[in-house]
């Protein structure tokens, strides 16, 4: 009898969390493909699957940190695009070691959220504007310094970079550790620091952020440079993964990041949502994919899947807040 | 007396209202209301906040429908069912905040939603528009090319456009709110001469304002409400700005008067000739220890710039602040909060809260140094004793720490935007009308509270357009007017009919 209030709590608390529409359409799918198709829930797929959603996941986590504080970040695939360039460049054009190339990577994905930071917080230019032209600046830089080649990195088994595309600790793919490690990184700031509550607060309401002392303009800064490190990690990932540097290497993944975030129920006004609703939200686009491509579904039809998962979800939503206000006003 | 109708010599009324009654959940708002609008002439309305004129212009307007009385139209029993309605009767509003499109031409603002068309389509014949509006502008005297993009304009010049607007759209009662409020001398001085030039067409303008100086100049008949009750209606020839004063306060209110006066102590802060653009000029005064400064003055006496300016929102340009006897300059709010300041805004919804945060989150974003441990982490324990704590102090009820902000009271939100800087170790408390929107039993909680911080050495700045607010509480009266200090008033010299005549500037 204990475990009826303990399962109707748990219940009351899955109904009223914010991923309940995400979560119930997972499930859907996941019983939905496992019935349809008999190797969806092979070990190799569901490995498969994890690998296909971490350079997504990187990038979400870093949309999530940028749209909580109430700003929008569009560069995010030439970050992608001069990071992995930058790799190529550095490991097999100048011969540096791997861990060189990797922070090179990750540095210059900061440097790019500085300029973007400095653009539109700093001088107050609008995000969507200022991240416009860094995406053109340098989608165009990095298509230029390769010469739209793809700039083959020699990564022999066991390296460190072979490891990042490869390899896997206790049957699990490094690439999932390192999603899971930053998802967990990101909680726990979100969640348990005064910067993370800060961030709720002015993404929430700037102006009253800013009558309580918090300035805004440098946690909005910090988020578009944290956005810039998530995204060159991403790349470095894809490059692991691709064996090569290539400025084509971020396509499709800004949609896809935006997409997940959304769907997970991050305001797109700021002030809203969190790390884990992010992360399930990339896992449900992540086996919509998996699944609708065992299915041999034409990529078109699987774009028009995902648009109208998005909608699903909004509409969701809409009628769990609507039900929950109509409880509260009771 | 027979049953025939009387016979006088005065034009019918355009607009009647007979008897109107509005209550809203609570408060009785209009009570019994007479008023009537003559053809071409300006009646102005005027009373303290809260005496329900801007009830009676939205009934008038049609966005409140009366929920006794009745309204006539030029003889003609007439029923507004929404604002739309009553502007198809012709009567139009000039509001205070200008519903302009600053990117569009004066032309075509003046013909927005009705431009002049080629015949028999839809295509826009821009000469004609042009044309016209050139004429309208000219027969109003007014010197503006219509092709002027509206957003290069002069606050006077957009108002302006405005009334164009009204009377090309065929107004028959115009309602002007506070139209005054963001002009200068000069400005008004064309306002009143446009107003008297639309009036002679024999279109009826509804005056509403605080500035009992500029009613004598431009109105013909004045109403004075108080208290949701018309007090009289009057030539406006024939009563001072006095009797105007006194029929607008009427007797002495019985106000809650503050019960323990602390002794005040050292002096925490001293502003002299403190002054920012043309908005705040030359203002100075000290506050000490556990004082209760009121700031009273109507609407736009520069209370608000005041309060930017010592809240280090926009700094002040010209003068001295001296904190602790040192000099200071507060060049944002992060430097206010630094020197023990705090703000309860004005706008709770807007600048006091964080509407999807939690009631606990909300209680302690001012300071989540006390709710961390080593400086850095969130302690959800200590987080739940503080804001346990504060929720008892501040009696906040529902007693749901973690349910958001937005499901609580006005009277609860505005405990927890205090209670935000009690834990903060303020000295300086700033308050921005802190009752506003506040249940009656909440106000009283919130003043009881002021009395306690400062008997707690708190130094408090109340600022409101609250009479007896600020009579009840105050130790001293700063009366604002045309963004200076008018006057300063000790406590026991204050009257509603004194703190009115400074702040309107009566004789």
């Amino acid at each position: 009898m204990v475990n009826a209030t303990l399962r109707q709590r748990l219940w009351t608390s899955i109904r009223d969390s914010s991923v309940f529409g995400v979560l119930a359409a997972l499930i859907i799918l996941f019983v939905a493909f496992s019935l349809l198709h008999p190797s969806f829930l092979t070990s190799r797929n569901l490995w498969n699957l994890a690998i296909s959603i971490s350079t997504l996941g990187l990038t979400a986590a870093g949309v999530t940190l940028i749209l909580l504080v109430g700003m929008l970040d569009v560069s995010t695939e030439a970050i992608l695009a001069t990071s992995s360039v930058v790799l190529g460049f550095s490991i097999t054009t100048l011969g540096l070691p791997a861990s060189v190339g990797v922070v090179a990577a990750i540095a210059v994905g900061c440097a790019i959220g500085v300029i973007n930071g400095l653009v539109s917080v700093r001088f107050r230019i609008n995000p969507i504007i200022t991240t416009l032209a860094t995406l053109a600046i340098f989608t165009g830089v990095a298509q230029y310094a390769s010469g739209m080649r793809q700039i083959v990195i020699d990564a022999p088994k066991g390296s460190l970079l072979w490891s990042f595309g490869f390899g896997s600790v206790a049957g699990i793919p490094v690439q999932v550790l390192v999603v899971l490690a930053v998802y967990t990184l990101l909680w726990f700031v979100l969640k348990h620091t005064r910067f993370g509550r800060n961030v709720y607060v002015v993404g929430g309401n700037p102006q009253a952020a800013n009558l309580v002392g918090l300035d805004v303009a440098r946690y909005r800064f910090l988020a578009f440079v944290i956005m810039g490190a998530a995204a060159g990690a991403a790349s470095v990932l894809i490059s692991a993964r691709a064996l090569n540097g290539w400025a084509g290497a971020g396509q499709g993944y800004l949609f896809g990041a935006i997409t997940a975030v959304v769907l997970g129920g991050t305001s797109l006004a700021g002030g809203r949502g969190g790390a884990w609703q992010t992360l399930l939200a990339v896992l449900l686009l992540g086996t919509l994919t998996n699944g609708l491509n065992l299915l041999q579904v034409h990529p078109y039809w699987q774009g028009v899947a995902s648009g109208a998962l998005l909608l699903l979800a909004v509409g969701v939503e809409l009628l769990r807040n609507y039900y929950l206000r109509r409880r509260l006003d009771e | 007396m027979t049953e025939a109708t009387p016979i006088s010599n005065a034009p019918p009324p355009r607009l009647a209202m007979q008897n109107i009654a509005k209550f809203f959940p609570g408060v009785q708002a209009l009570c019994a209301v007479d008023f009537d609008l003559l053809p071409g002439e300006v009646h102005a309305v005027i009373g303290q906040n809260g005496a329900g004129k801007s009830t009676l212009v939205k009934i008038v307007s049609g966005a409140y429908p009366p929920d006794a009385g009745q309204i006539f139209l030029d003889g003609r029993e007439v029923h507004f069912h929404s604002p739309a309605d009553a502007r198809r009767h012709g009567i139009l509003t000039v509001h205070q905040d200008w519903n302009l499109f600053p990117d569009l031409s004066v032309a075509e603002n003046i013909f927005a939603g009705r431009m002049p068309v080629k015949h028999g389509s839809q295509v826009i014949d821009w000469e004609r528009c042009y044309a016209e509006a050139a004429e309208e502008l000219h027969n109003l005297n007014l010197d503006l090319d219509p092709r002027t993009r509206v957003g290069l304009l002069r606050p006077a010049q957009m108002q302006m456009v405005e009334i164009v607007r009204c009377v090309c759209a065929e107004a028959s009662i115009m309602i002007l709110d506070e139209p005054t409020a963001a002009l200068g001398p000069q400005e008004i001085d064309s306002l009143f001469g446009m107003i008297r030039r639309v009036v002679a067409s024999g279109v009826s303008i509804l005056y509403i304002s605080h500035k009992l100086e500029e009613i004598q100049q431009i109105a013909n008949r004045i109403t004075v409400l108080r208290d949701g009750r018309k007090v009289a209606t009057v030539r406006a020839g024939e009563v001072s700005r006095l009797d105007m004063i006194r029929m607008m306060v009427g007797r002495e209110v019985e106000a809650p008067q503050k019960q323990t006066a602390v002794a005040p102590g050292d002096e925490i802060l001293r502003a002299s000739g403190l002054g920012r653009g043309r908005s705040l000029n030359n203002v100075s005064f000290s506050l000490r220890q556990g004082e209760i400064l009121g700031v009273f003055g109507l609407l736009g006496a520069g209370q608000k710039q005041l309060i930017d300016t010592l809240y280090g929102i926009t700094p002040a340009e010209r003068g001295e602040l001296r904190v602790d006897g040192r000099p200071v300059i507060i060049r944002s709010p992060e430097m206010a909060k630094r020197l023990g300041f705090g703000l309860v805004p004005g706008d709770r919804k807007r600048e006091g809260l964080v509407q999807m945060l939690s009631a606990s989150s909300n209680l302690t974003l001012a300071n989540t140094s006390l709710i961390s441990r080593a400086g850095l982490l969130l302690s959800p324990r200590l987080e739940r004793t503080q804001s346990t704590r504060w929720f008892d102090v501040l009696d906040i009820r529902p007693r749901h720490l973690d349910r958001q902000i937005r499901y609580f009271s006005g009277g609860n939100q505005q405990k927890v935007v205090l209670g935000k800087w009690l834990q903060n170790n303020c000295r300086v408390l700033i308050l921005d009308h802190p009752t506003q929107g506040v249940d009656v039993g909440a106000k009283n909680e919130i003043y009881a509270l002021l009395e306690q911080l400062a008997s707690q050495r708190i130094a408090i700045i109340l600022v409101s357009t609250e009479l007896p607010e600020v009579l009840a509480m105050s130790d001293r009266i700063l009366v604002m007017r045309n963004g200076t200090v008018a006057a300063e008033v000790p406590r026991r010299e204050a009257t509603n009919e004194r703190l009115l005549a400074y702040a309107c500037g009566g004789d």
